[in-house]
């Protein structure tokens, strides 16, 4: 018993002494959350203060990651043209109820919006015809210019290979 | 999300037919619309193929297919900034960021005019190019990206710049010769990468660059260097970056391959002596390097300047339509655009062009201009197989007021394996992206 105190008490000495080395070298960032700006009070107040943006708009925001009218079918991100309204509205609503570190993009994503926003976005895209917008020689004719050349394809690429014919 | 519905690469011969009948059907519609333009029908004229202009010209095409549409374009091609990090240390070739304009020509009937615009004529409204040719238009928008001031760092210039001192924030050759720089550092050697004030092109991206060149000489050169000379406190995802570098690059040790100079320390650059191979910052320190490249400081686009669209550096903008505040009729988009608290990416200058063209097509049908809503959603990476997201939206707070931010930058998640999956959606961003902006 005396000698576990005695261990204890040279824990507590060794804690002591290293503190202050440990005090002196701080690593200076913070592995946190970031979270800034208006709160979400503030954004929905001012999302009321104004007519709503148009379905068009809310909808296009979304485009650079779904592609045009959500009409992109990545091999990560998915489709959102014909997405039944109501799986639309019931998948936003799980983002922003649930805790958003539990989804890889979309839990941060979907906070800000309004119900009549997430409404009006469901219905636009609900119309949308589920197939891909860009056609597939969208961008075949392209000439890597001269001066650029040494920095085509390289074994370091992680472009999925095409299978080549012969 | 899922979607249960088939995928390309799935579809039958007979889905496949069907879908390019659709295709086909599409570019008929706007084929045909462009040989049909009245002669009394508007004209959009935008200065600049980038980002911002090519998806105002897509997206004015979708709302309006009666309207003219003209981009003035010197180059063929374009090269999206976002992926040129990976083409500087390989992890991606050049032609996977190089795009042509020939969907946005014949899918969308634009007309592109390969020459420079120089001058604006507001009373007459004409643009004119550097072949001396007026081209009128009833809306013009203006996207022709930043300027960057090589000369703000004493000692540098454009000269040097497209020489041995590359800053490559702009796809050029001096993005070739960064790359051919970092591929043959000497073993041991030291790159210096100096980041800027804001604002600035796509903040995360110098050190996106250094994380990338770390990685990539850890592999090939792992007695190497990465010094970040910063000319700030902090930076955007320092929730992030500096966790990858403690655990990937031994950060913060007397070991590390990289290491972070914050402005309070000594890590503002004020001075390249191009001679000796080395920066000198604000407290007289000098750093030598084998590589230096130092990202300028940015201003808007001497376009601007030259035609009045400027105040303090930057072009003043009402944000409900991006209407320029010093001439009517001229809408600005993009880096050179005063718009703080939004951050200059490419990303947002798409979501600007799309408010733009909205508000104009409403005002030539006499209706009441909507309300403007932004995000900027972007996905950086760290790493080969690490990548990080963060989420900023900008609400409409009223006329003459600047927009409201709400930002999340989620740290390091629990589960690493988060970000070997944000990082396949990074390059799936890109992916749709490109096609976003110009298919």
């Amino acid at each position: 018993m005396t000698n576990f105190f005695l261990k204890l008490f040279w824990m507590g000495a060794l804690a002591a002494l290293c503190t202050p080395t440990l005090a002196a070298q701080p690593f200076r960032f913070k592995p946190d959350d970031q979270i800034g700006g208006m709160s979400l009070e503030e954004n929905f107040a001012l999302a009321k203060k104004f007519p709503k943006p148009s379905a068009w708009l809310q909808a296009s925001t979304c485009a650079a990651c779904h592609g045009t009218y959500g009409r992109e079918f990545g091999d990560i991100i998915p489709p959102l043209a014909g997405m039944p309204r109501q799986k639309f509205i019931d998948k936003m609503h799980e983002y922003q109820k649930s805790d958003w570190h539990n989804f890889i993009v979309m839990g941060i994503v979907a906070e800000p919006f309004t119900e009549e926003e997430i409404r009006d976005m469901g219905a636009f895209f609900e119309k949308q015809p589920p197939e891909e917008w860009t056609p597939p020689d969208w961008n075949s004719d392209v000439v890597i210019p001269e001066w650029a050349r040494e920095a085509m394809e390289h074994p370091h690429s992680d472009k999925p290979k095409e299978r080549r014919h012969d | 999300m899922t979607n249960s519905r088939a995928r390309p690469h799935d579809l039958s011969r007979r889905d496949v037919l069907k879908f390019l009948g659709a295709a086909a059907l599409t570019t008929g519609l706007l084929t045909a619309s462009k040989k049909a333009f009245a002669k009394d029908a508007r004209h959009l004229v935008i200065v600049g193929g980038g980002i911002g202009g090519s998806a105002a010209a897509k997206y004015m095409r979708l709302l309006n297919p009666d309207v003219k549409i003209t981009i003035i374009e010197p180059d063929d091609l374009y090269m999206f900034c976002p992926g040129s990090n990976e083409v500087i240390v390989g992890w991606a070739g050049i032609e996977e960021i190089t795009v042509s304009y020939t969907t946005l020509k014949n899918r969308y009937a634009i007309n592109f005019v390969k020459d420079r615009a120089t001058a604006i004529d507001f009373d007459k409204k004409s643009v004119r190019l550097a072949n001396g040719d007026p081209i009128r238009y009833d809306k013009l928008i203006v996207s022709p990206g930043p300027q960057f001031v090589y000369e703000a760092i004493e000692g540098y210039n454009k000269d040097l710049a497209y020489g041995e001192f590359p800053a490559a924030w702009h796809v050029s050759p001096q993005t070739i010769t960064l790359r051919r720089q970092i591929h043959q550092l000497k073993p041991g050697g030291t790159v210096i990468i100096s980041s800027p004030e804001y604002p600035y092109r796509c903040p995360p991206a110098p050190y996106e660059r250094a994380s990338f060149i770390c990685g990539f000489l850890k592999e090939r050169n792992p007695t190497a260097k990465v010094i970040i000379l910063d000319s700030k406190d902090s930076f955007i995802f320092d929730n992030n970056y500096p966790f990858y570098w403690q655990k990937e690059f031994g950060f913060g040790t007397d070991k590390a391959m990289i290491e972070w100079i914050g402005r309070s320390d000594g890590g503002r650059v004020v001075k390249l002596d191009a001679e000796n191979h080395a920066v000198i910052t604000e407290n007289g320190q000098v750093h030598h390097g084998d590589v230096i490249n130092i990202v300028p400081p940015h201003k808007a686009h001497r376009f601007c300047f030259d035609n009045d669209l400027v105040e303090n550096d930057w072009c003043p903008v009402e944000f409900k339509n991006f209407e320029s505040k010093r001439h009517k009729d001229v809408h600005i988009i993009g880096d050179s655009v005063d718009g703080d608290p939004m951050p200059k990416t490419g990303y947002l200058a798409s979501n600007q062009a799309r408010i733009t063209v909205q508000a104009i097509n409403d005002e030539w049908h006499d209706r009441p201009i909507g309300t403007p809503f932004l995000i900027n959603d972007c996905v950086a990476m760290a790493g080969k197989n690490w990548g990080m997201s963060l989420m900023e939206t900008f609400r409409y707070a009223g006329e003459g007021k600047r927009l409201e931010e709400r930002y999340i930058i989620p740290g390091p998640a629990k589960n690493p394996a988060k970000h070997l999956v944000l990082k396949n959606v990074a390059k799936n961003w890109q992916r749709t992206f490109h096609k976003d902006i110009f298919s």
